[in-house]
Order: C-alpha cells, then sequence, then structure tokens
C-alpha cells in the first residue's frame, strides 16, 4: 500500500521497527480519512471513456458555450458562430459554479487575486473586510504566495488550486457545482482541496458533479505483468545544464513589465530511459522540460546525449490540444515534411497499443484505436512525427491528460518501446503514482522560493535531485 | 514619469500616424516616396520611444517593427515586379511603385513602433486589475472595459507565448525539411530550387495554421467569459458607482 508516492508501509516499517505499533495506528488513520476521501469524491464523480465525450457533458452544463476544437478549425467556426448569435441570450446566472478541463480557460481574470475578488463579488455579500477574506481563501487553498502572479504564470497545480477556491467562495450562492477532470490536475497531496470543496457543496446541499475519464482517480501503480513490458536494455540519456535561467511569463516581452525568471541549478548526470521527472503540483517540472526541449528562450547551456548521440530534445506538451495549432493529423503529418515516415511510425505505435491494450483486456476496433478517441490519435501522431525528427530524447509532459487509464498506460508503453527500439530515451513528467515501476531513473523537481531582495528579478530556483533504479524509495 | 504621461505623449505622437497632419504641410521630398516631414517623424518616433520604454524594451521594439514591415514591403515589393516583368496584372513601372514601397516602409517603420510603444508604457494587467479591486459593484462602462483588457491580455500573455512555445518546440523556422537525399553530396540547381520551393510552401503553411490557432484562441472563451462578467454586480443609477473599500 503507498502511503506517499514512492513510499510504501512495508519500507517504513521496516527503516523504523521501534515505531512500528505508533506508526500502524498512525497510518490506518490516514489511510482511513483516505478512503473517505476518495469514496467521497467518487460518489459524486461521473466516469466516461473519452475526452470527448466528457467534454461533451461539460458542455451542457455550461449551455454550450464551448465551442468544439478537437475536430478542426471548420467544426470551430461553426461552433462559435452559433454561441456568438446566442451572447446576450444566454443568462448563466451565478448558480452554476464550473471548472473547465484545462482550469485556466474558466478564470476570466488576470490574477488570482482579481479571481477570488470577482467571486466575493458575484456571490454578493458584504464583506467587512474582502481583503482580508481573499488572502484567507488563498492560506486555505495554498495559493497566497501566487495571489498578485498573472494567471499565465501559475502552474497547471496552482491554477486548479485557484479554481477551486474560487468554487469554495462561490458556494455561497451557486445551486450547483460541475467540475471536469480534476484528478488530472491535483496530485495526491492536493487532493484535499477537492475534498474540502465536495465537502462544502455537500454541507449547504448543493449538488456536485465531477466529470471524469475511466481510472483517472485511481491511485494503484502499474501492474507487474505491463511493467515487464519495457525492454531492459534501454537508452541511456546524458543531461547537463549549467546557468540555466528560465523566463517566466510571455515570451512577448515588449512591455518590461513582466515577473523575472527561474533558475535552474547546474546538472550533470547519467540517467536510464524512461526517467520519470515528479514533484509536486506547482515545483516547475513543465518549466524544466520547456527548457529541455527549447520551447522556451532560455539562458545558459544544456546539452543532451543519447547513448553518444548528440540532438535535439523534443516534447509532447500537456495540453497537446493548443500544441496541434488546429491541425489534423494529416496536415501535422506533413508539418516536417517527413509524411510518409510519420505515418509508419504512427502506425507501428498503434499496432503496439492495439498489442499492449489485448494484454490488458482492451477491445480494439480494426483501426487499432478504441472507437471515439480522436485525442488519443491526434497524441499518437504528434509523437510520431516527433520521433521521425530522431532526437536525442522525448519528453512526454502528463501524457495521461484527456485519456482513460488503461488507454493512457497502452500509449505510454507503447511509445517508450518505439522510442527506445529507435534508441531515443524518453522522460516522463507525471504527479501519478501510476509509473513507478517503470521507471529506470526518477529526478525530483521542487521549488525553493529566491530571497525577495535580489536585483536580477530572480523568482525561484528549481532544484534537481537525481535517483537512480527501479522502484528506488524516496528519501523524506 | 508616470505611465499617464508617457500614454498621453504617444498618444499625441500618434497624430501624424493617423490623420497625416502636420505632416502633409511639408511636401519637400528627398527622393520620390521620401519626403522630409516623413523622415523627421520616423526619427522623432524612435527618439521618443527609446525615451520613454527604455533601451531593453526599445531593442525589442525595434526588432519586432523590423519583422514584421520588411517582409511586406520587401515581400511586395518583388511580387510588383515579377509582375512587371511578366507583364501580369497592369503593373505600372518600377519608377511609380519603387516610391509606394519606400513610402510604406517609411510608414510602417513609424507606426509599428508607436502601437507596441504604447503596449510596453500602458500597464494593462494593472489596468485590469484595478478595474475590481477595492469595488463591489462596477458600472457597465467598466464591465466591458474589463472584457476588453481581458481579451487583450488574454492574446498578449497568454495565446501569443503559447503559440511561441509551440513554435519554437517545433522549430519552425529553422528546421530543414526530411529529405531522402544524401546531405554530403552537392546538390544541382533544379534540386535547389525543388528544396526552396518546399520550405516556402511548408513555411507558408505553417504561418497560415499558427495564424488560425491565433485568432481560434483569442476568441474561444469569450461566450463563457462574457457571461463571467456580465455577472459581476451592476451599479444602478442613483448608487454610488464604485463602493471603495480603501
Amino acid at each position: 500500500m503507498v502511503l506517499v508516492k514512492g513510499i510504501d508501509y512495508a519500507h517504513a516499517y521496516d527503516k523504523m521497527p521501534l515505531t512500528w505499533a505508533f506508526l500502524r495506528t498512525v497510518f490506518s488513520k490516514i489511510e482511513t480519512g483516505n478512503a473517505t476521501m476518495c469514496s467521497l469524491c467518487q460518489s459524486a464523480t461521473h466516469y466516461f471513456n473519452s475526452y470527448e465525450s466528457r467534454e461533451a457533458a461539460f458542455c451542457k452544463h455550461v449551455y454550450n458555450l464551448i465551442p468544439c476544437k478537437t475536430e478542426g478549425p471548420g467544426r470551430f467556426w461553426r461552433d462559435f458562430s452559433r454561441i456568438s448569435r446566442r451572447i446576450g441570450q444566454v443568462v448563466m446566472g451565478p448558480e452554476t459554479a464550473y471548472i473547465t478541463s484545462n482550469p485556466r480557460d474558466c478564470l476570466a481574470f488576470s490574477s488570482p487575486e482579481q479571481v477570488l475578488w470577482a467571486a466575493l463579488m458575484i456571490t454578493d455579500q458584504r464583506y467587512s473586510n474582502p481583503t482580508a477574506q481573499v488572502s484567507a481563501m488563498a492560506r486555505l487553498f495554498g495559493i497566497e504566495n501566487t495571489l498578485k502572479q498573472p494567471l499565465r504564470t501559475l502552474s497547471g497545480g496552482e491554477t486548479i488550486k485557484l479554481a477551486l477556491a474560487k468554487i469554495h467562495i462561490q458556494m455561497q450562492r451557486c445551486r450547483k457545482v460541475v467540475i471536469a477532470s480534476p484528478f488530472c490536475w491535483l496530485s495526491s497531496a492536493n487532493a484535499i482541496h477537492l475534498h474540502r470543496v465536495v465537502v462544502g457543496c455537500r454541507q449547504k446541499g448543493l449538488e456536485v458533479t465531477l466529470l471524469s475519464l475511466l481510472g483517472e482517480d485511481s491511485r494503484s501503480t502499474l501492474a507487474a505483468p505491463l511493467a515487464a513490458l519495457i525492454d531492459s536494455r534501454t537508452p541511456s540519456l546524458h543531461l547537463r545544464c549549467r546557468g540555466v535561467t528560465i523566463p517566466l511569463g510571455s515570451a512577448v516581452d515588449v512591455t518590461a513589465h513582466l515577473p523575472g525568471h527561474a533558475r535552474l541549478n547546474d546538472i550533470d548526470t547519467e540517467l536510464a530511459s524512461p526517467c520519470l521527472l515528479v514533484g509536486d503540483n506547482g515545483q516547475g517540472k513543465s518549466l524544466v522540460a520547456k527548457a529541455l526541449c527549447g520551447a522556451m528562450p532560455i539562458g545558459g547551456q544544456i546539452e543532451i546525449h543519447t547513448n553518444g548521440r548528440e540532438g535535439r530534445a523534443r516534447l509532447l506538451f500537456q495540453d497537446v490540444l493548443t500544441q496541434t495549432l488546429l491541425r489534423s493529423n494529416p496536415t501535422i503529418a506533413r508539418s516536417h515534411g517527413t509524411s510518409e515516415d510519420s505515418w509508419c511510425l504512427y502506425r507501428a505505435i498503434s499496432r503496439r497499443i492495439s498489442h499492449i491494450g489485448r494484454e490488458m483486456g482492451l477491445s480494439f476496433n480494426g483501426d487499432h484505436h478504441i472507437a471515439g478517441q480522436q485525442l488519443l490519435k491526434v497524441k499518437i501522431m504528434i509523437v510520431a512525427v516527433r520521433l521521425c525528427t530522431l532526437p536525442t530524447v522525448l519528453v512526454l509532459d502528463e501524457p495521461d491528460w484527456g485519456l482513460t487509464r488503461p488507454v493512457a498506460i497502452a500509449l505510454v508503453l507503447a511509445v517508450i518501446q518505439e522510442a527506445h527500439a529507435m534508441g531515443v530515451a524518453l522522460i516522463l513528467i507525471s504527479h501519478k503514482p501510476w509509473w513507478d515501476p517503470i521507471a529506470r531513473s526518477m529526478v525530483i523537481v521542487r521549488k525553493r522560493p529566491a530571497d525577495t531582495a535580489n536585483s536580477s528579478n530572480l523568482r525561484f530556483y528549481i532544484e534537481t535531485q537525481v535517483r537512480w533504479g527501479r522502484g528506488h524509495v524516496l528519501e523524506t | 514619469m508616470s505611465w499617464k504621461l508617457k500614454a498621453t505623449l504617444l498618444l499625441g505622437l500618434a497624430i501624424p500616424a493617423f490623420c497625416g497632419w502636420p505632416m502633409s504641410c511639408f511636401g519637400a521630398q528627398i527622393v520620390p516616396g521620401i519626403d522630409w516631414a516623413a523622415v523627421g517623424y520616423l526619427v522623432s518616433v524612435h527618439l521618443v520611444s527609446c525615451l520613454l520604454t527604455g533601451g531593453r524594451s526599445y531593442n525589442r521594439i525595434l526588432a519586432i517593427s523590423a519583422m514584421i514591415s520588411l517582409p511586406v514591403v520587401f515581400g511586395g515589393g518583388s511580387i510588383s515586379y515579377l509582375m512587371y516583368l511578366l507583364n501580369m496584372g497592369g503593373v505600372s513601372d518600377p519608377y511609380f511603385f519603387g516610391a509606394h514601397y519606400l513610402e510604406l516602409a517609411i510608414t510602417m517603420l513609424s507606426v509599428v513602433p508607436v502601437a507596441l510603444s504604447m503596449v510596453a508604457v500602458i500597464p494593462m494587467g494593472a489596468l485590469e486589475q484595478r478595474l475590481i479591486r477595492g469595488r463591489q459593484v462596477v458600472t457597465r462602462f467598466q464591465k466591458s472595459a474589463l472584457m476588453c483588457l481581458r481579451v487583450f491580455n488574454h492574446v498578449l500573455f497568454n495565446v501569443i507565448p503559447s503559440i511561441v512555445e509551440i513554435m519554437h518546440e517545433e522549430g519552425i523556422f529553422h528546421t530543414p525539411p526530411q529529405g531522402t537525399s544524401d546531405a554530403s553530396r552537392p546538390m544541382s540547381l533544379g534540386e535547389r530550387w525543388q528544396r526552396f520551393h518546399c520550405r516556402s510552401k511548408l513555411l507558408l503553411q505553417q504561418l497560415i495554421q499558427v495564424g488560425v490557432q491565433g485568432i481560434c484562441s483569442a476568441i474561444e472563451y469569450i461566450p463563457l467569459w462574457s457571461v463571467e462578467i456580465s455577472q459581476l454586480p451592476e451599479a444602478t443609477p442613483g448608487k454610488q458607482t464604485s463602493d471603495s473599500i480603501h
């Protein structure tokens, strides 16, 4: 039984035999609490077998005010023109509080402080000291240090915490709460915030609906037979970072009102693939990934060698829909002039998914995909296009986003197999414990605030700590 | 200097760009297409922009202005010249359209920096914050302003940076198309043309996709946000318009 990611009971008992009885009592209490928390959230959850069906269900709750963009610009424009004709007629009112599948999209203001302030205004309650209310709510949801930051600079985890804090305020007046896929953004340490909102809604007698994909809220790790599908001979990745600074905020920096930068500690290490990049919400995992893959104009130097080969690193973004630039799969395949190679790899990964899926007991149709899994097809194509360029390393940032657990597992295992066959190393970013058994190396990412008085506008340090080996237990 | 004063100065500086006055009063030309007034305006725009925004921001403004203006001017000039050579579309003598493109270059290199300086000087994010902070009701005008600023800030700080990240990751401007040809073998003229044609076509397609994505992302959540902003309590006539708490 895993207590905290990477730490299991047996390990804790072995290390501390003298306090065994005491620990058992404490752990059983925590376990009971966790179980209650999970079951409470599960009782409010509706499960769906594809992203598209989950989005369709969510959209109905918000009066179909979100245009579909998974099916290209044609469908988007049709939807948007239909919606825009209804602007002014839809009166959603403050009775519906919601969080979209990408929580940033439901926040119609520019900073956490403003979001919370607006929520207080909408609930129309005359607080004696609203500033104190905003601060208290921010502290309750662990975002007190980010209140003044632009939303753009918040991590996914901080954004969902802010969205939950907003709902917690709106709860005073709303009649129903709808949240799309909260589990894919929150780490286990922050699940308490979701639980707080669900309990609050129940106490007030509000209708609360969590829309989730199948298995998205599962905390169990990958089964041993599946983990064994990864070949033991895996590429070795040499990573060297020196004096890396990562800009925060906008890349279009003409305004000079931007919030500075983060500094990554120097790294010079050998990692086995697949390497798991772990860390709690808001610790800077995605920033590190973007820096490694050249998606951000960084300062300093990053060198990556895989099996002695030097080259670029490529990235599958967490928000893969934005990464598609509304392109269809054939257009994505042509984006690097390697259309035929891309399709060959696409089919190869699909066959592997099909094979792994059969091992897992999933039913696939003739096209090797689960019917209706448009997002899965897009992810496979984006991975295929990147593998075609023969990168040194492929980084998958939260590859489970928008997929059910079985499909996400099949995709990740298939991509690892294909990448390793091509001699490409793989870095997997996730806060879910699912992937622990397949990791051959592990890097922990932690954020450390910088001193407030620094002249270089340095906001925080990102510290990485390398852990080796399969099933390695993390130190606390 | 406060941002309000800077913005006022820039607005004053933008008047000739919008209405042509008082440049139309000074018509003396240096060469066809370039007159003294336009050159004087160009110099003053860059001088004021550098002074108001600071060296670091001005460098970026200059770079972005050049990136926008030069392809338009040189591209337009080249296409017109090609059409003139092929005797297509009734394009006039290069002597006349050359003057037009010179004027266009001067105009763009003046107007674009003014617009970018305004973006750099006016703290849109802070303005958006101030429209709500310390209030319990807002006016209809403030709601409209909030919506405009939200869309503007969303485009500037969210949509464009996300797209730029994607472009960086894809190496959109410097990734050569992968071909089957041997890289060590010298290419014939035909192959070079083929490669140039392929790259240009690919780049054009990618830029179109970036444009479509930019527009769609910019407007995607406007309906949802407009509903959200409309829920803010509105000041009714006769009631205090903004209950300032502080």
